[in-house]
């Protein structure tokens, strides 16, 4: 009958520790601070990262972090332009 | 002496070229094996540290060039198989050379020491765990000697920032050359016997730099404790520089961007709130600076804390404590922001002369106070309402509310004193509008506006989440009028926000996000803001608002068919499709 009960504390118990996870199951994956929505995660996940380089040019392929640093390179097809 | 310059030299000449296959083996192991002098006791090998200033620096610049090539090409995936060769020499320490950087600190020539922990920390990211700990252990045992030896710590502090910061991933001038050289470099890279470095090990840091905190952390309370002591009681130059590199080193520690993990910096979160009791008025405005950015860097609000649902105890705590100083013990009258006319005063420096054009505020100090006021208030409205969703099981709704009054009223004190504060210190109109006034204090500095932003928006949505209790507390924080005022500042160009979207250096997206949601939620808010906005300035400030926004959504569509867009942005594009609806909706009613 103890053993019972105890098994019994240990399932809420259990089941207590999971809802509380659940709640914020997104883990950071570069400081493991725990978040409640994935985009949430994907906005914080972005403050680790480098600078990706986004704009490029379409011409020579030359690629840029900043939009204003590709329209400062000269190409007269860009699309950019 | 004998210095062999022309194998020292060729062996840079080669080190620049990035490759170090072309040179005999002799020549590869020479700037290694230390310079002989002959002295009463004969001819021997000289230690690094009997060699003249000159030489030495000489010395360390080509290391640090051979270590700054090295991660280069560990970063491309692979590198020249003799500079590996050479490296590895290093590592296991076949010259002794570590230990005789180290000991350069007894030299106390301040160039030296620079560029020897610059070397130092260059070659633990090389070297990564394959290093001995006797060699971790004397740099870390420097922080703590029983006589205060303000070159050893600062060496010691500098080694470990270093570490901490190291970003793998930037371009160095080295790069540039190669570009431009062209055909030439290729060429010479045929010959080159590369190895593939490619594997994550090669070229993570983490393990290293978990390695350095747990060392620091074993001495951290000894040195909060000095570092603590000197800040109460000792304004010599050597003193203070030791106080900004340790308050630099703690910033770096418990940055989001250093990519630790919070474990491991758990520790460093201990000793916050008894810095906070440090400023005071007579303290050096540098280090006030130094002090409020370590604050901010812990109340990384729009990076983190914004996006979490349960906020950290002892970053609540020293928010609390913020904004605690500000209500109840003139915090911001003590900020020494006032430069004296004439001369600059800091105890970093002396005394010194002022420029004639410089401006008598010093704004940076201005905008960091005001941002770590905004970013505690809004952390404490946060953790109220998190509180009060949480204990969902016998809450009091008139308890809550009893709470929700009191801290609504302690918030409106401090923000009515920032505002005031303001408009004293930037000779604003007694009349201006406050999100007006935090947008001009932030212009320059657009990360702390965007921040700023977020947090006003979500302070305002903090306390309008139930009947706020102090409706002129909406009025005053109106998050519409900031983005109006916002985007007066970016010119009314589509393309910038655009770049804050792609560029992670804001909380930009955070920002719009929230800011759309809140218009979507609020739009009769929304048109008469901008009706009222518009008397003001006798523009149509909804026609222009919406322009912009809809310039922008048309901007992230091209991206994304294009799949140029770095992550996936269609929240925003939704919400701006929607409140582009609302718009045109609202246009023939
Ligand atoms: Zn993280
Ligand atoms: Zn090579």
């Amino acid at each position: 009958m103890f053993a019972i009960m105890q098994i019994d504390n240990d399932v809420s118990g259990r089941e207590f520790r999971r809802k509380m996870r659940a709640k914020c199951e997104f883990i950071c994956k570069y400081c493991q601070r725990r978040f409640n929505k994935s985009y949430n995660l994907m906005i914080h996940e972005r403050t680790h990262k480098s600078p990706e380089l986004t704009f490029s040019c379409e011409v020579c392929g030359k690629s840029f972090k900043r939009q204003d640093n590709l329209k400062q390179h000269r190409c007269s097809q860009c699309i950019w332009r | 002496m004998v210095m062999n310059t022309n194998e020292v030299d060729m062996f840079q000449s080669y080190l620049i070229k990035q490759c170090l296959c072309g040179i005999s083996e002799a020549t590869l192991r020479k700037p290694f094996e230390g310079q002989q002098i002959t002295d009463c006791n004969g001819t021997r090998t000289a230690m690094l540290i009997e060699w003249p200033t000159t030489k030495i620096l000489e010395y360390l610049s080509k290391l640090q060039l051979l270590f700054d090539v090295y991660l280069k090409q560990n970063n491309k995936g692979y590198i020249c198989s003799r500079i590996v060769d050479i490296c590895n020499t290093i590592i296991r320490n076949d010259y002794n050379l570590i230990e005789q950087i180290i000991s350069l600190c007894d030299t106390r020539n301040k160039y030296v020491n620079y560029m020897s922990a610059k070397v130092l920390s260059s070659f633990l990211i090389v070297a990564k765990t394959s290093i001995n700990n006797e060699w971790l252990e004397t740099i870390i045992s420097y922080l703590t000697t029983d006589n205060v030896d303000y070159v050893k710590i600062n060496f010691a502090l500098e080694v470990i920032k270093r570490v901490v910061e190291w970003k793998d991933i930037e371009i160095h001038v080295l790069e540039e050359t190669q570009l431009q050289e062209g055909a030439s470099t290729s060429s010479q890279n045929e010959t080159c016997t590369k190895v593939i470095f490619s594997d994550s090990d090669s070229y993570d840091t983490s393990a290293i730099k978990g390695l350095i905190i747990k060392s620091l952390e074993s001495k951290w309370p000894d040195l909060v404790s000095k570092i603590q002591n000197l800040i109460m009681h000792n304004d010599c130059v050597e003193a203070q520089t030791c106080i900004l590199t340790f308050l630099a080193l703690w910033e770096s520690t418990i940055s989001v961007k250093a990519n630790l993990s919070i474990i491991d910096t758990k520790p460093f979160y201990a000793h916050l709130e008894m810095f906070v009791g440090l400023l005071h008025s007579n303290l050096s405005p540098l280090i006030w600076k130094q002090l409020l950015s370590l604050f901010n860097e812990v109340l990384c609000y729009g990076s983190t804390l914004a996006l979490q649902d349960m906020l950290p105890e002892d970053t609540c705590q020293l928010a609390h404590l913020i904004v605690r100083y500000v209500k109840d013990y003139r915090l911001l009258d003590c900020l020494p922001y006032r430069r004296t006319e004439g001369f600059v005063v800091n105890s970093f420096v002396g005394t010194i002369q002022s420029l004639h054009n410089e401006a008598s505020t010093d704004k940076t100090l201005l905008q960091k106070m005001v941002l770590l006021v905004l970013k505690s208030v809004a952390i404490t409205i946060k953790e109220t309402r998190s509180d009060s969703s949480d204990s969902s099981v016998g809450s009091d709704d008139y308890d809550f509310y009893q709470d929700m009054q009191l801290i609504e009223r302690s918030i409106r004190d401090v923000l009515k004193k920032v505002d005031v504060f303001l408009k004293n210190g930037l000779d604003f109109h007694p009349e201006t509008p406050f999100p007006k006034i935090l947008i001009h204090l932030f212009s320059d500095q657009d990360d702390y506006l965007i921040e700023s932003m977020v947090c006003t928006l979500d302070i305002t949505i903090g306390i309008s989440y139930r009947n706020a209790v102090f409706p002129d507390l909406i009025n005053m924080l109106n998050p519409i009028f900031s983005f109006i005022e916002f985007l007066k500042i970016v010119s009314h160009d589509s393309g910038v926000l655009l770049d804050y979207l792609v560029s992670n250096e804001t909380c930009f997206l955070l920002y719009l996000l929230r800011f759309l949601k809140y218009t979507r939620r609020n739009w009769s808010k929304f048109v008469s803001s901008c009706s009222e906005c518009s008397t003001v300035t006798r523009i149509n400030e909804m026609d222009n608002t919406m322009t912009v926004l809809i310039r922008l959504k048309y901007q992230i569509t091209r991206l994304v068919s294009k799949d140029l867009f770095p992550y996936n942005i269609s929240p925003v594009l939704k919400l701006l499709e929607v409140c582009e609806g609302l718009y045109e909706g609202n246009e023939y009613s």
